[in-house]
């Protein structure tokens, strides 16, 4: 007996070890795969932004000092992405449809929508990953403009509600600055 | 009573002090010999551009299809930045040029002009290649950003050791002209430096989006 429970504590003990690194190795749920993103033959606007955790740990650190509200926002993000991709009559549609899938797929995988803005102007989808019912895990924003450019946006971190307004206010994401302090997260079902 | 001076313990005593004397004579010679030879040598070394700058530069011109002819180049490694700190700890500066000094651990700067007449680069090629170059030198890219031509792009280490060593390498592309420059240094300090001779409200915002 003694020789049997030795050998399922090391079995179970090598299980873990190597499901570790396993564990180690995933994206968090939060962090959506926008895919690989390139500019415009024509020359127009193309911006990248992907800052991982421990680049965001350093940058709120020495934002302490300056911008102390800036520091405690990004304290605690995993993850800021950012694409915008001029749309021109080549890449307009392929885009569109990409932003399609990357909704289909956060519809698929529970996200929740919490604006939706479609007019001739602007196509625009807010989506927020909540964990449990007041914390939010991530925030997706995807917006085709105007039918000149393509912004999609992915944060990824331990967010407040009441922190949205100030991400969209400091990082001049428009969608976000009008959700104020009223945007308190769906309660979860 | 000393030892009589012929038994073998005595001639293995003197034999193995010989071979030391002999020793340290031969690496004394070595060092005055090879010493001035070192010294440019080192300071050759902690002068020249180092293999980063050299992995974006032949990245951009593989994909573009252009040759770049450096105008300048300035490299300061981290042994050229502790003389110049050393060296300016003997003078009397003001105390901001000996914080700045403290901050910087090294940088480098390289400025090349494009030398054939036609680029024949497209765009979306080249930022890929130069991800993949400089991935391989673990590096990865932060920020990107192309408009019209030009290119800008910022990259860190893809593994980063303390908050008070950081190295970050930008390169700026227009065409016409190449401006790849990397440093490394104590970031805390130098936003230290930057506020204190910066005023507040001209600090810039990031904006992602329109």
């Amino acid at each position: 007996m003694n020789a049997t429970l030795r050998h399922a504590v090391a079995a179970t003990a090598l299980a873990a070890c190597l499901a570790v690194p396993v564990f180690a190795a995933e994206p968090p749920d939060a962090q959506i795969d926008f895919g690989a993103f390139a500019p415009s033959d024509s020359g127009g606007e193309f911006v990248e932004v992907h800052i991982r955790s421990n680049l965001i740990a350093m940058a709120a650190r020495l934002a302490e000092k300056a911008e102390p509200e800036v520091a405690q926002l990004i304290r605690g993000l995993q993850l800021i992405r950012v694409n915008v991709i001029s749309l021109d009559d080549k890449n307009r549609a392929e885009m569109e449809q990409r932003v399609k899938t990357i909704r289909a797929d956060l519809d698929a995988r529970g996200w929740e929508r919490i604006v939706t803005v479609q007019n001739p102007k602007e196509d625009v989808g807010v989506y927020l990953k909540l964990r449990g019912d007041e914390a939010i895990e991530g925030l997706v924003v995807t917006v085709i403009g105007d039918a000149k450019e393509a912004v999609l946006v992915n944060i990824v971190g331990n967010l407040k509600p009441e922190k949205l307004a100030m991400i969209g206010e400091r990082f001049h994401i428009e969608h976000l600055k009008k959700l104020g302090p009223v945007a308190e997260p769906p309660k979860a079902n | 009573m000393s030892p009589p001076l012929n038994t073998p313990a005595f001639r293995a005593v003197r034999g193995s002090v010989q071979t030391i004397l002999l020793g340290g004579l031969a690496l004394a010679l070595a060092s005055v010999v090879l010493l001035p030879l070192m010294v440019p040598a080192a300071l050759y070394l902690s002068l020249r551009p180092s293999g980063s700058l050299d992995v974006v530069r032949q990245a951009v011109a593989r994909s573009a299809r252009v040759d770049l002819e450096p105008e300048i180049e300035i490299a300061l490694r981290p042994a050229a930045c502790a003389l110049l700190r050393a060296g300016a700890a003997l003078a009397d500066h003001p105390p901001e040029l000996h914080a700045a000094l403290g901050a910087v651990r090294a940088v480098e700067v390289g400025v090349y002009q494009v030398a054939s007449s036609k680029l024949s680069a497209k765009p979306r090629d080249m930022l890929g290649d130069i991800d993949r170059a400089m991935a391989a030198r673990g590096w990865e890219r932060v920020v990107g950003v192309m408009n019209a031509g030009d290119m800008v792009a910022v990259f860190a280490p893809q593994k980063i050791r303390s908050h008070r060593d950081l190295s970050l390498a930008v390169l700026v592309f227009d065409g016409s002209r190449l401006v790849a420059a990397s440093i490394r240094g104590d970031p805390e300090a130098v936003i230290d430096l930057a506020l204190e001779h910066a005023p507040r409200h001209h600090a810039p915002r990031l904006a992602l989006t329109r």
